[in-house]
């Protein structure tokens, strides 16, 4: 079963996207694009969701109530300390991997 | 027939230099006014984005000591796409991005005005390249002017 990786920002267009096409062409150089559906959101849409999915990726402060859940992906976005959030993503897939 | 290129991100020509505000809000209105000016957006435009800001942060604090905000909101607000840019003589706070106390000393605002965000992955994205490349930021710093500025974001695929 593939796992769900939900990316959320403040509108769900701008810096999701940008997020949705780098996790894209990471997931794809690891050889994990089978392993894992992308979705894309706003925040306030997802937030009585948020167990739907896996892992969860914002580009923008979320509720307290999901934080726990939430990976910071701002790094992501701007490519400055990048490497330690993919491995923490890395890290969720392969944990979630033996779940299944 | 004489060669033009057109940047439609910047084709608004709303760049502007060495400009002074006294806080983040006055910095938007300013682009919002210009942006609306140009017909790229419409009146409500400007109360979205400062709402928008409030509740969602966009700063983001890159390497060098260098401060950028992509202010954005929701398509609705926008007629056409278009990229309201400001250098700042000095800088402006900005709350950091996904950040609930951080702030952003900002250098450089861009006001992005998109109507189909989703088609403009490659245009984020190239914007987003530039910020962390800190041998192309040290040329964008030195640009005083329009022309220059839309030259080199053109050079840099932003368009």
């Amino acid at each position: 079963m593939t796992q769900k990786l939900l990316v959320i920002c403040g509108t769900g267009v701008a810096t999701s996207t940008v997020v949705m096409g780098k996790l894209k062409t990471w997931l794809d150089n690891q050889g994990l694009t089978k392993d894992v559906t992308l979705y894309q959101s706003k925040v306030a849409e997802e937030v009585n969701h948020i167990d739907d999915y896996d892992i969860v990726v914002s580009t923008t402060l979320v509720p307290d109530s999901i934080k726990e859940k939430v990976i910071d992906g701002v790094p992501l976005l701007t490519g400055i300390n990048a490497d330690k959030v993919y491995d923490k993503i890395k890290q969720d897939i392969e944990t979630g991997k033996e779940k299944k | 027939m004489e060669k033009t290129s057109v940047n439609h991100f910047f084709s608004d020509r709303v760049i502007t230099f060495d400009q002074t505000f006294s806080d983040r809000n006055t910095a938007l209105k300013s682009v919002a006014d210009q942006l609306l000016k140009a017909g790229a957006v419409v009146p409500t435009f400007e109360k979205a984005i400062i709402a928008r800001e409030q509740t969602y942060p966009t700063g983001l604090q890159l390497n060098d000591g260098i401060g950028v905000a992509i202010p954005h909101t929701d398509a609705d607000q926008v007629i056409h796409d278009q990229i309201g840019f400001v250098s700042l003589k000095t800088p402006v706070e900005f709350r950091q991005m996904a950040s609930a106390t951080d702030v952003v000393s900002v250098n450089y605002l861009f006001v992005l005005a998109l109507k189909t965000a989703h088609q403009q992955l490659d245009m984020l994205q190239k914007l987003m390249g530039l910020f962390a490349d800190d041998t192309k930021m040290i040329a964008f710093r030195k640009i005083t002017t329009a022309d220059d500025f839309i030259h080199f974001m053109t050079e840099q695929g932003v368009l």
